[in-house]
Order: C-alpha cells, then sequence, then structure tokens
C-alpha cells in the first residue's frame, strides 16, 4: 500500500464523517440519510458488546425506510413531543481508522458527545464505529452501518429525540 | 393514620372524577406504596433470567430493592431484600450477574449470605459472641419477601403477608400469561438478554397504565407517527421495504370504531385488557413456517385456537402489562410522585423460527424505546397533564365518557372500547386499596 493513496483514502473517510455529523448537527436528516448505503442502517445496541440487532433488543436498529419514517415525523405539527422544538450538536473525537487499499469494507471508531435540547438539555456520549463500503457508478464512499454504544445504555433513559 | 386522612383518601376519586392529588400529592404517593404496592402480588422477573443456581437478577418492588436469585438447590427462586442485615447497605447493584457457590457478600463489612437470604458468617466472630446477638434471626439476613409465587414462569412477588393467593389474584389475566406461552411451539417462553429498556417517565406511575386503555388518544397522540409512515409508504409504492414497520405502527391510528369493537373489560383488583377476538396485532402477517411448527404440536384446531386469542395489553394492576401477540411485558417502576421508570422485557418463542422473534424486536424498538417515535408521544401527553396537577392549574381530572354504560358480568365491567370505564375500573381498585377500615 502507498503511502500516498492510504492517505487520500482515511482523507476521504473523515471528509465522509464530518459531513456525516455535519448533517445531524444542522438536522438535515436527508442530506444525512444520503451519505449511507441503501441497505444501510444506524445502529444503538441495549448491550455491552452486542453482537446482532436479532437475538435482543436495540434502542435504535433503522433501516433506510425507518430513517426516513423518523424524518418523516420530526417536528411534525401533530406529534405532541414535536410541539417543541428538537436542537442538537454531537462532536466526534479523532478516528481511528482500520482501511486497507485493497479491502471493499472499511472501518472508523471513535467517541462522539452529543447535546441533544428538547424541553431539557440532555447529553448523549459513547463510542461510535462506522462501516464504510463503496457503492454506486462512481464508486461513492458510503456508511453501511453507523453504530452507537452509549456509555448509559442499561440506565433509565429520557427520549432519544433525535440519532445521536 | 388518622380517620380524617382517611376521608381526604375518599374524596380524591368520585364516579366521573379524579382529584389532581392522586398525581400530584407526595402525601398519596407515599400511601400508595404502603397500601397499593406493599400489598398487591408484583411482576419481579421471568424464571429464564435466573437458570443456574446462583443466578440473579436486582430490580425494586414499589420503592423496594430486591434480589432474585435461584437457590443453590437448584429448583427454588427466591425474591430477597436487598439490603444488609448489619446496617442495612444495598448488598448488589450489579443489574443480574451470577453470586459465586449462591453466596451474597456486603461490600461494607463482609457480611455473608445465602441464596435463601439466611446469614452465613460474619468475618471475626468473637465480637458477637455472648452478647445476645442470635445469626438465625432472619433480620439479620436478607429477609425473603412473605409471598413469592410463580405461574408459567413468570415471578411475581409481595410484601404482604396476607392476601389472595397469586393465581386468585391473577383471575382471568393468567388467560393472556397462558397465550404467551401457548404461543411458543416448545411451550415455553425465555426472556431475550439480560437488560431491557429502561423508559424514564418524569410523572407519576398512574399515567402510564390509565393509557395503555385509552383508546380515545391513539388516532390523535399517534396521528403524526402514522403519517409519517404514510407518507413513507406513497413515496415508494414499488417497494416492501417498511412494510415490516408500517405493520406495527399502522394500527395506531385505528379508527374510533376499530377501538370502540375492541372493547374493554374491567376485571376486580385494577386488572383489565382489551380486544379479545380482535386488537392491535390481529392483522399481523402469519408466517407459513411458525404456523406450520405450531400445527406440529398443537394441531389445526388448538393453533387457530391460540392465534386467534387477540388481547391488547392486559393490565395486572399495578406492576405490569402484558402482550401476548407481541411477547412482551412492560414492568412499571414508581421512583417517587412525579418518576417512573418504564422497563420493557422481549420474550423468544422457544421452537418459533427467527421471523417471530424479529417482529416482537421491531415491535419493541418502534414502540417501547425511549428513542421510539411512538412513545415521547404519550410521555409528552402525561408530562403535560403532571404539570397541570403540580401547578393548581387543574384540579379534577373528567372521566365521564360513558359513564354509566357499563355492562356487569359477577365482578367484571365491560364497555365499549373508548369507554372512560378502563380509567374507572382502576379507581375502583386504587379506592378498595387505599381506603382502609
Amino acid at each position: 500500500m502507498s503511502s500516498g493513496y492510504a492517505g487520500s483514502l482515511h482523507d476521504e473517510i473523515r471528509q465522509l464523517i464530518a459531513r456525516e455529523t455535519a448533517c445531524l448537527n444542522s438536522g438535515d436528516l436527508d442530506g444525512w440519510m444520503s451519505l449511507f448505503t441503501d441497505d444501510g442502517y444506524y445502529w444503538m445496541p441495549l448491550e455491552e458488546e452486542q453482537t446482532s440487532p436479532d437475538a435482543h433488543d436495540s434502542l435504535i436498529y433503522d433501516n433506510k425506510a425507518l430513517m426516513e419514517i423518523r424524518r418523516n415525523n420530526l417536528g411534525h405539527p401533530l406529534s405532541p413531543s414535536m410541539d417543541e422544538p428538537v436542537r442538537s450538536v454531537r462532536i466526534l473525537s479523532e478516528l481511528e481508522i482500520d482501511a486497507d487499499a485493497g479491502a471493499t469494507e472499511y472501518q472508523a471508531r471513535g467517541v462522539v458527545i452529543a447535546v441533544i435540547y428538547h424541553r431539557r438539555q440532555d447529553t448523549f456520549a459513547g463510542r461510535v464505529t462506522y462501516t464504510l463500503r463503496r457503492e454506486g457508478t462512481h464508486g461513492a464512499l458510503r456508511i453501511q452501518c453507523k453504530r452507537v454504544d452509549l456509555l448509559n445504555r442499561d440506565a433509565p433513559l429520557d427520549p432519544i429525540m433525535i440519532y445521536v | 393514620m388518622g380517620e380524617a386522612d382517611q376521608i381526604r383518601i375518599e374524596a380524591l376519586v368520585e364516579d366521573a372524577r379524579v382529584h389532581r392529588d392522586v398525581y400530584a400529592s407526595e402525601a398519596v404517593f407515599k400511601l400508595e406504596m404502603e397500601r397499593i404496592w406493599g400489598r398487591a402480588w408484583l411482576y419481579v422477573g421471568h424464571v429464564s433470567q435466573v437458570p443456574a443456581p446462583g443466578d440473579f437478577i436486582t430490580t425494586t418492588l414499589g420503592l423496594t430493592p430486591v434480589v432474585m436469585v435461584r437457590h443453590t438447590d437448584g429448583d427454588t427462586v427466591h425474591v430477597l431484600q436487598n439490603r444488609c442485615g448489619h446496617r442495612g447497605a444495598i448488598v448488589c447493584y450489579q443489574r443480574s450477574g451470577h453470586a459465586k457457590s449462591g453466596l451474597f457478600r456486603c461490600p461494607y463489612h463482609g457480611w455473608i449470605f445465602r441464596s435463601d437470604g439466611s446469614l452465613r458468617t460474619t468475618p471475626s466472630p468473637r465480637g458477637y459472641e455472648d452478647v445476645g446477638f442470635d445469626r438465625d434471626d432472619p433480620a439479620f439476613g436478607m429477609p425473603r419477601l412473605p409471598r413469592v409465587g410463580i405461574y408459567r414462569g413468570f415471578v411475581f412477588a409481595s410484601l404482604s403477608e396476607t392476601g389472595p393467593d397469586l393465581e386468585t389474584f391473577l383471575g382471568e389475566t393468567r388467560a393472556t400469561i397462558d397465550n404467551m406461552v401457548d404461543r411458543a411451539p416448545d411451550g415455553e417462553v425465555e426472556v431475550t438478554g439480560r437488560v431491557g429498556h429502561r423508559f424514564r417517565h418524569r410523572n407519576n406511575w398512574k399515567f402510564f397504565i390509565e393509557n395503555l386503555h385509552d383508546a380515545m388518544h391513539p388516532m390523535v397522540a399517534h396521528a403524526a407517527t402514522g403519517d409519517a409512515v404514510r407518507q413513507y409508504v406513497e413515496a415508494h409504492p414499488d417497494t416492501d421495504d417498511g412494510r415490516p414497520e408500517a405493520e406495527v405502527i399502522a394500527p395506531f391510528g385505528g379508527s374510533y370504531d376499530f377501538f370502540d369493537e375492541m372493547g374493554f373489560v374491567g376485571l376486580p383488583l385494577g386488572h383489565g385488557y382489551m380486544g379479545g377476538s380482535k386488537s392491535i396485532f390481529s392483522h399481523y402477517e402469519m408466517y407459513p413456517d411458525y404456523l406450520a411448527s405450531m400445527h406440529a404440536v398443537y394441531g389445526e384446531e388448538r393453533t387457530r385456537e391460540i392465534l386467534s386469542y387477540n388481547k391488547h395489553n392486559t393490565l395486572v394492576y399495578p406492576s405490569c402489562t402484558v402482550r401476548d401477540g407481541i411477547q412482551s411485558i412492560r414492568v412499571v417502576k414508581p421512583v417517587s410522585v412525579n418518576e417512573t421508570v418504564i422497563e420493557s422485557w422481549t420474550f423468544r418463542l422457544k421452537g418459533a423460527p427467527q421471523d417471530m422473534l424479529d417482529r416482537t424486536l421491531r415491535y419493541s424498538r418502534l414502540i417501547n424505546s425511549p428513542a421510539s417515535c411512538v412513545g415521547p408521544d404519550d410521555l409528552s401527553c402525561y408530562d403535560r397533564i403532571q404539570e397541570a396537577a403540580e401547578t393548581r392549574a387543574i384540579q379534577w381530572i373528567d372521566l365521564h365518557r360513558h359513564l354509566g354504560r357499563d355492562e356487569q358480568h359477577g365482578d367484571t365491567l365491560t364497555a365499549i372500547g373508548t369507554s372512560d370505564l378502563a380509567l374507572r375500573n382502576q379507581y375502583r381498585a386504587w379506592l378498595d386499596y387505599m381506603v382502609v377500615d
């Protein structure tokens, strides 16, 4: 692997994830969804080291259909909870990237802290793992899975109004 | 309690309204913990959570911290007070785990207890010799709850020594538990995972159980989620991708007639359910593999009988609500007059194909999770009433709908689904518990 190629791949990954964070921070769920592969999903497990969303419950396990349903619901005028605004910002740590030039799938890991304002200001924090893949005719890099392991996933939780 | 206080309690509940103090008074909450939660049978957990000797879970019953543990005899499931007999420290904070050799050790002074709650040893025992200390006194152990009962794997306990036995207490709600278990081709269910959802509600515990059978709210409070799903389906006419999600969410937008036809059954002791032959689950797709495995065990007729039994939210007052059709249970954990944690657990039908568990988990994520789109809308409505009750913006909460139109069958009351009987029936029991002679 040439260092120049690896460097650009790493940059590409960082740029994609920076865009992902920016979309969520500005509440642009349409832009956010477009960064996922067609079979992409967002997963927030309920247990430490949970290996699958199929054997046990999860806080969130959204495919693109559910992302779109959640997008439609956010700010809906008929929703009692959306009577008050949902605003959020999150910051992501430096990413640790696993990306061999020959591989078809890459991984990036970091730590996320999200502050969500909805009636109260709540903080959610955890480890985040991205699985990335190329998709489409131009081979654009996309998110196949974003997994967020909340620190306090097993504590009593207030409503989580938007993706962390 | 003086006589004057008892009269005040009685004055909080009338035929067609309840006073805001039932939601906002700390004194009332304290009495509820004593008289309702201190006497009723309360759901603790399921035997599948403690399969091996020494396995335990911790939780609270009312406000009392407890441990449910499989005894070293391998057979008995004990429910112990989770506090040391010495200075009263909570012995175990782990949500679940395994006590090696069935022993619990208090982390403060090292007193050690057996899995039946008895005191085994105190360090440096000389200090307790000839000082009148009776190590066999159960008070020095982790006391066993006065009554523990298991119904088809579901463990209940009561903080009171007296009262009806578990089967009498459960009454007709047993049929819902039976049905959940009967839906398993192998005749058993088991809890998935070690932790369930724990959804904090910053409001009184009664809002959640009142909302279960409030059939006037779904088409209003959940209109947004219903619309969000409809928009998705219309935007993607050529794909089945959102269909499983639509199957779960769409019935919440059912018409008033749909919920009226489901009907409400108000049982003694505050228990109740909606549906019977028809419910929010009755239009669910039937998976051929599952049907085949059920037919193989039960035959076609009995299978049809089991699967056509459709209740929506059977309330076992005051502590839990069971959904047989979707294999989940939600458990009420009061914290204070204006804080409650709603826990939910999902169950795997042993011997059923993965499709069935997928649906159970999908339902739980979409409806029960703190990150659900549906739950926060309910929560917002409870918060609004809590705020009005606490700020005295309202004095009385109304229960007039279809008043006086109930049908009585023995000690059971029935009404059309959108009747406020669902709420009145809970307050009938509330008064019976709260007003003591």
